[in-house]
């Protein structure tokens, strides 16, 4: 905000004196600040074509590196295709040192109530559909975004956690992050499984994605529960989670024949944004028929 | 016609320069001298004299150096540099100067008062075909790309108050931010006089594309219409978003200066540009800049160059402008600065409907304010 009321303050040759800051132009990646206190950084990519109704909105959720312009970047494309707006927030090293585990650093604001802030703001804006949250998490970001839903269980509709590192397991006798023990990190808020049932979640991992390279935490307590790989973790999690869970509900795993570790890799060469897409919107209406085609 | 076999000469000893980098040389045949010089006509001449530039830059990058008797090949072409030479394309093959290190051929119009005289060379003839008929650097020129992707990457412009602002030096500082941010980034020059130096700040700091107006078929830029000014970005653009991410542009001497004017004006180029910062040397220019390029409505997201070596200069520029003073080391560590530097240079007072845009028909893809609505 205080960028463009620094352009407006005393300047009467700006072209637009009504701008606000939160105009977004069609068929660019726009980098964009929330208004509220949390003031989060995202990037927004709102297809050029309207087809004619509210877009769905897919939040996707960067991992370790903060590549957040690079998934706006990788997944405009599908945008276009698909008709819809992408949203990535930024969780910046200096304000959300741990985003992944959605704990708050320092006196900045918690990472999760950052995000809702992002969405209450979305919100206000008439021509995006946020009846439903969908998201999809790329390695630290599917960190968040599985303890998003354990946090605010009626958060989110779909989420995809793309080869997350680590899980929080439902064992109350582990502290969280970890379980869902109580620990300072938590403080009072609630853990909740209900989420998993509120919401369809898929997790997708590469079964080769077995590397142990220094973004996977290897730490040994967490090495003993859930595995060494991010492959063997993913399983150990989506089975004690669905033991945990009422019967209609289940997580559902899927392996990604021959896939390694690296978002743009998968997303883009290998093609498997488009997989993560198909999972997570709606059958996409055809858009609007131009006149060439009608006189066809 | 006086033509005249390229065998009569060791063709193989002379020292071409950067500009003729895209040439292929072995199409030339011969020379003549009875032809009138033309925009970005190749040359063969021999160095009378070293003045001011005492060495050439070749394709490769390698500074040669010259010596009087040196045959060299070269393109004739305007010169516009304030800090160095004035020239313009002679009338005739006759005596003139080497203008620019990247091998540029003019007579020389003014100079600055601290620049020694230039390089005297004295022109063989224009380079032939066996046909007779000239090689010019047009020829062999990038043709315009076709769209394949459907989306358009970010364009991020670099302008300022004149030569060493820092313009190039912001450039490679967002080039290596953008690369840190794992995107694949371009680089292009859309003016200035042919030389490889801009080029291989770009290449070193990490850019996968780097491209310049010479690969757009001129030598230099001055003197050009608009039109061929606006072919040139558009061409440079394609050409670097069939690979990459984000594009970074640069123009080159200030804002008054005439093509950086005329461009900077023209509507369809201006719609083209997603973000502008402005380099300065010092906070009053950098002042002026910004009042300037918001006359033309364009917005700046922040102000950078050689200002920012001084952290006072950097505040007040801050403090004048009302906009970030970016620092290389902001560049550097500052993990939101590429959000900075996409602040849109252009917002729509009120929603438009928006066009479908297939192929690369810049004129309607980019006519102006049809990429803008407001969402809210």
């Amino acid at each position: 905000m205080a960028y463009f009321e620094k352009l407006r303050a005393g300047e009467d040759d700006i072209p637009c004196a009504d701008i606000g800051d939160r105009v977004h132009i069609r068929g660019r990646i726009m980098a964009l600040t929330t208004r509220g206190p949390c003031g989060l950084s995202y990037f927004i990519y709102r297809p050029r074509q309207n087809f004619g109704r509210a877009e769905q909105v897919i939040f996707s959720i960067h991992g370790y590196t903060r590549n957040a312009l690079q998934h706006a970047v990788v997944l405009q494309e599908l945008a276009e295709e698909k008709g819809m707006t992408i949203v990535v927030p930024h969780f910046t090293r200096k304000k959300f040192r741990r985003y992944q585990q959605v704990r708050s650093h320092g006196q900045n604001p918690a990472p999760d109530i950052a995000l809702m802030e992002l969405i209450d703001e979305l919100r206000e804006i008439q021509d995006l559909d946020l009846s439903t949250i969908r998201a999809v998490g790329y390695s630290g970001g599917g960190q968040f975004l599985h303890r998003l839903i354990m946090l605010h269980p009626d958060l989110v509709d779909r989420a995809v956690l793309f080869a997350p590192g680590w899980y929080t397991m439902p064992y109350g006798g582990y502290p969280y992050p970890l379980g869902f023990g109580e620990s300072n990190s938590l403080g009072d808020r609630p853990l909740s499984l209900d989420g998993f049932c509120n919401a369809e979640v898929l997790v997708l991992v590469g079964d080769n994605d077995t590397g142990r390279s220094p973004s996977l935490n290897q730490d040994k307590q967490i090495d003993f529960l859930q595995g060494r790989t991010r492959v063997i973790r993913a399983q150990t999690w989506v089975r004690a989670m669905n033991a945990e869970l009422p019967s209609d509900c289940s997580i559902k795993l899927q392996l990604l024949k021959g896939l390694r570790h690296g978002f743009r890799r998968n997303f883009e060469t290998k093609g498997y944004g488009r997989l993560v897409f198909d999972q997570l919107l709606d059958e996409v209406p055809a858009p609007p028929e131009t006149e060439e085609s009608q006189s066809s | 016609m006086s033509f005249k076999m390229m065998e009569s000469m060791n063709f193989k000893a002379t020292k071409r320069a950067f500009v003729t980098r895209n040439v292929r040389i072995s199409d030339a045949k011969g020379y003549r001298s009875d032809l009138k010089p033309r925009n970005g006509d190749l040359c063969v001449a021999r160095v009378s004299r070293i003045g001011h530039h005492q060495r050439i830059e070749q394709p490769d990058g390698r500074r040669a150096r010259m010596f009087p008797g040196d045959m060299i090949i070269v393109a004739y072409s305007n010169r516009y540099a304030t800090d160095q030479f004035e020239g313009r394309v002679p009338d005739s093959v006759e005596p003139c100067s080497l203008v620019a290190a990247g091998g540029i051929a003019a007579s020389l119009i003014s100079r600055h008062s601290s620049t020694k005289k230039p390089t005297a060379i004295e022109p063989l003839g224009i380079l032939c075909r066996a046909d007779g008929s000239a090689m010019n650097v047009m020829d062999y020129a990038l043709e315009r790309a076709a769209v394949g992707r459907a989306v358009r990457p970010h364009m991020a412009l670099v302008v300022g108050s004149g030569m060493n602002a820092g313009k190039t030096t912001t450039v490679a500082a967002i080039i290596r931010a953008a690369k840190q941010a794992s995107l694949k980034v371009g680089a292009i020059k859309i003016t200035g006089t042919g030389a490889g130096g801009d080029l291989w700040f770009y290449k070193d700091s990490g850019a996968k594309v780097t491209i310049d107006f010479t690969d757009a078929g001129h030598a230099a830029t001055v003197g050009l219409t608009l039109a061929q000014l606006e072919t040139i970005a558009q061409k440079l653009y394609a050409e670097a978003s069939k690979t990459c991410d984000i594009i970074i542009a640069e123009i080159a001497d200030g804002l008054f200066q005439t093509e950086t004017d005329l461009l900077m004006k023209s509507p369809r180029f201006q719609a083209m540009v997603d973000s502008v910062l402005f380099a300065s040397g010092d906070p009053m220019g950098a002042l002026a800049g910004v009042r300037h390029l918001r006359a033309l409505g364009l917005i700046p997201s922040a102000v950078s160059g050689a200002l920012t070596a001084s952290d006072l200069a950097a505040k007040e520029a801050a403090k004048a402008t009302g906009l970030p003073a970016l620092t290389l080391a902001e560049f550097a560590q500052n993990e939101q600065v590429l959000s900075t530097i996409m602040k849109p240079a252009r917002i729509a007072k009120t929603p438009v409907p928006v066009e479908t845009v297939e192929g690369f028909g810049l004129a309607r893809e980019y006519s102006d304010d049809s990429r803008f609505t407001a969402a809210s």
